[in-house]
């Protein structure tokens, strides 16, 4: 693991870049951390949706009459119950959003657009009511065509989802509607001429299936609001900050009566950036009076909270016989579900990031289709793009007989290099990333008949963004750190470590929370790789803060003036002449004085963190194919990948690991499966085939540290990209052990086994 | 002056002109002068834009200062974004909400 490969050191830092225990540890490890659906409140009613049973049908009449006079119905709403929202794109989650959108997402109004989709909810006092109350609602559907396939959807003459839907950067503007929401486009040089240049040119269509983040844990929300419109809400969400825009919005509320609570969070993925429940929620509370807890079954969670993207992309690589790049082209057609808002701009942007090449043109086309809305999943877009891109990288190392790591370092984007999509990138570490997997063990073992061996690099942007951390000192010296970010993968045990070396105190004597909404300024979501890249600098700045305070505190106890005195190792220490006349004071020294010389001690942190450096990793895997089956199993796998300085090893490590397997799954196995009639099939994880534990081997992870000059401890994002690379390493390993190159995700058996036998190749 | 370079589809908005020489010292200016040389640009760049100041990606932060000879790309907004700022811009109703058939595809 790192240590082993010579990183996290610990550059003079106490903890960071140290592998301490994670202060939430022990309660998640025994069941005591609370989730999303464990919060009760006295004398709550039990909310359940109903929910569309077809893909595409005008709503003519909802009549809840029944449902409402059941004993024990407290409240039903619908799509009466929320104002409509006018069309307006703001930058939300991770991904941009229209109101108009969310709000006919979270209750349907005009027409139900998916199979699951939410046409009324109730609120009763018990679970069976709940279930009673929902068949009593009638809905009277008036059933549409439906098209799932985005490739169909596009067609003219398709069923149309929305008439007032005209698709954006085209010209001239259509004068009929469709299904195509927008067209995006990013190009520099000039691909035809890069193309002449040309020796080797591979031109391949390739298809990917809608994946679910896979989350184990299911939307869960209890709200309650109280007669004064006071509101308060306990989720299991990404950014309840953002959760509280979004239902203060949706319901006309004012922020400042909504306090939102972030529960422990059972996964998220980018799957837990946007609302579903919570406006339900505080809208049937706000009518029957009473707190009211939903919770979405798993087959609720499939058929109705976002996947990510299915797609087809076509790819056109060309380069010279000693295997320069010398343009590239792919167009993407990005499944956004229902609603538009697929990632195929951040698709367009990605497809081509790791490499510098002079002449670049990527064309995307977001398209709605009668799916559920998708929803951000782990470095939206890039993995879909790259996936084809590799997947070409691959066969042209191939057909110009070159090591497919050396062709990538030829082409490697490097500090310096101008992006395909515009800027020129500064330090980055994929160039690192792919001599570390040359230079492993794995990469130089010999592979036996059916097995097979890929690589695949990939990237992503990472952001910064609003956020607020406080630190205070408490009366016995101890330090209460509450960060606004909801805590997925190790963020609480990152802050205390940059906060113990800040400030000079023992990691166990931090205690970090995760704040409410009431606690702390705003907040923008765990996501981007954002929340300890950002909240490690807001840290900082708390600090800061809380020395500056000591330094002044002392120079008036010791009557000194400022350039005697030094905060350093946990203490404010007299300089010069001074030493002699008074000893150090620690922390816990000035809590015990706190109220005779100014007051409580604490720091504030209140930034918009930029500098966001990106990163990028490689990925090496080997699988076997069993010819008899189909059946791949991966038999090792290796990531490499730059995060400028890990602040928890192990955490970082861990998010190398699962990016790698959520990866194992979208190649191998995930895929939404829908029937002629609109209907998902496999809405639950009997059917929906994810990894689990004994599918994987243990995955090797190499941190490579190529500082972020923007950040003070040199700190990049590292939660997106690790799940970039690994679709296209297994295509590749799958070529290498099988010959055929698969263009179609998931490569699942029974398509494996199809392919073998074509060729003939079924038999051990 | 600092070369700017609008990348996508907001060249749609400025009837295919991408690349400017204009002499700003802040994010801020640089959109001012581009709202006042393309006027349908400007709801865009009030919310739908990320700004790279030679290679470094910023997003919200119209202060950031630009030197004399930098090089500006306008880029679409990268995964985030403030959902809270822009609701709470729209509570007091600043300009009119973009329609659907206005926005560029950023």
């Amino acid at each position: 693991m790192g240590e082993a490969n010579g990183h996290s050191k610990t550059n003079g830092h106490s903890y960071v870049g140290t592998r301490q225990i994670r202060p939430d540890g022990v309660d998640k490890v025994t069941g005591r951390a609370r989730f999303g659906a464990d919060y009760n409140l006295p004398g709550q009613l039990i909310g359940r949706v109903l929910r569309s049973p077809h893909p595409h049908a005008r709503i003519i009449s909802i009549d809840t009459s029944k449902a409402e006079a059941l004993p024990g119905v407290k409240a039903v709403i619908t799509r009466d119950d929320f104002a409509d929202q006018p069309s307006e794109f703001i930058p939300a989650g991770e991904m941009m959003m229209n109101y108009k959108d969310v709000v006919r997402n979270v209750m349907a109004r005009e027409k139900a657009l998916y199979e699951g989709h939410a046409v009324a909810a109730v609120a009763a006092t018990s679970v069976a009511i709940a279930r009673r109350a929902l068949k009593l609602i009638d809905v009277k559907y008036e059933v549409l065509p439906h098209v799932i396939d985005v490739v169909e959807a596009m067609k003219p003459g398709a069923p149309l989802l929305h008439d007032d839907l005209f698709t954006v950067g085209v010209e001239p503007k259509p004068e009929k509607p469709s299904n195509i929401a927008k067209r995006v486009e990013i190009k520099q040089g000039d691909v035809e001429a890069g193309f002449k240049k040309a020796d080797v040119v591979i031109e391949r269509e390739f298809k990917t299936a809608p994946v679910h983040q896979g989350y184990i844990e299911p939307h869960a929300a209890l709200a309650t609001v109280s007669e004064d419109g006071a509101t308060e809400l306990w989720t299991t969400t990404q950014g309840h900050f953002i959760v509280r825009a979004h239902c203060a919005r949706l319901l006309g509320l004012d922020m400042g009566k909504v306090r939102v609570t972030a529960t422990e969070i059972g996964g998220g993925f980018g799957g837990k950036t946007v609302v579903y429940l919570e406006p339900l929620a505080i809208a049937l509370s706000r009518k029957a009076k009473r707190p009211v807890k939903m919770v979405m079954s798993r087959e609720e969670v499939f058929k109705a909270s976002g996947p990510t993207s299915g797609a087809t992309v076509r790819v056109k690589m060309g380069a010279t016989k000693d295997g320069k790049f010398v343009a590239a082209f792919a167009e993407l057609k990005y499944q956004a579900g229902a609603f538009q808002g697929s990632p195929v701009q951040p698709g367009t942007m990605c497809a081509y990031a790791p490499y510098d090449i002079e002449n670049v043109h990527v064309i995307g086309y977001d398209v709605v289709s009668n799916r559920p809305k998708v929803a951000a999943y782990r470095a939206p877009g890039a993995p879909i793009a790259e996936y084809a891109v590799e997947s070409v990288v691959d066969e042209i190392a191939k057909k110009l007989g070159l090591d497919p790591i050396e062709l990538r370092m030829m082409n490697a984007a490097r500090e310096g290099t101008k992006a395909a999509y515009g800027p020129k990138f500064g330090p980055i570490g994929l160039e690192e990333t792919l001599n570390a997997i040359k230079k492993t063990e794995h990469w130089n073992t010999p592979l036996r008949k059916w097995q097979g061996r890929g690589v695949a690099s990939g990237f992503w942007f990472n952001i910064g963004g609003e956020t607020s951390v406080s630190l205070t000192v408490n009366e016995d010296g101890t330090i209460s750190l509450m960060a606004g970010t909801p805590d997925i993968g190790g963020l609480r045990a990152a802050l205390t470590s940059v906060a113990a070396d800040e400030l000079g105190v023992p990691y166990d004597k931090v205690r970090p929370i995760i704040g409410d909404t009431g606690s702390l300024g705003f907040n923008f979501l765990t996501g981007g790789s954002r929340s300890a890249f950002s909240g490690s600098m807001a840290i900082v700045e708390a600090a800061k803060q809380i020395k500056a305070d000591l330094c002044a505190r002392a120079c008036k106890l010791w009557e000194a003036k400022p350039d005697q005195v030094e905060f350093s190792g946990g203490y404010v220490k007299p300089l010069g002449a001074l030493a002699e006349k008074v000893k150090p004071m620690s922390i816990a020294d000035f809590a015990k004085v706190s109220g005779k010389t100014g007051g409580p001690i604490g720091g504030v942190g209140r930034i918009n963190a930029q500098g966001a450096g990106p990163s990028f990793g490689t990925h090496l895997v080997d699988l076997e194919v069993d010819p008899e089956t189909g059946r791949a199993t991966i038999l090792r796998y290796t990531v490499a990948q730059d995060a400028g300085r890990a602040l928890h090893p192990a955490y970082v490590e861990g998010q190398f690991q699962g990016g790698a397997v959520q990866g194992i799954g979208w190649a191998l196995n995930e895929e939404y499966i829908y029937g002629s009639d609109g209907k998902l099939q496999n809405a639950g994880f009997l059917d929906y085939r994810m990894p689990v534990a004994s599918d994987v081997p243990m995955i090797d992870a190499i941190l490579v540290e190529v500082g972020n000059p923007r950040h003070p401890y040199g700190v990049r994002g590292v939660g997106e990209t690790p799940i970039v690379p690994p679709l296209g390493a297994i295509a590749n390993a799958m070529e290498n052990a099988t010959g055929i190159r698969f263009t179609e995700l998931p490569m699942s058996p029974p398509k494996v086994l199809k392919a073998l036998k074509e060729k003939g190749l079924n038999k051990a | 002056m600092a070369r700017v370079v609008l990348v996508g589809n907001l060249a749609q908005v400025t009837g295919g002109v991408a690349e400017f020489h204009l002499p700003a010292t802040s994010v801020q200016e640089l959109f001012r002068k581009l709202g006042e040389l393309h006027p349908a640009l400007a709801p865009h760049l009030e919310t739908g834009v990320a700004v790279a100041i030679d290679g470094q990606i910023f997003q919200d932060a119209l202060l950031e200062p630009i030197g004399t000879d930098s090089e500006v790309f306008l880029l679409p907004q990268i995964a985030g974004g403030s959902g809270g700022q822009v609701l709470q811009s729209d509570i007091s109703r600043r300009a009119a909400p973009r329609q659907a058939g206005e926005n560029v595809g950023m």
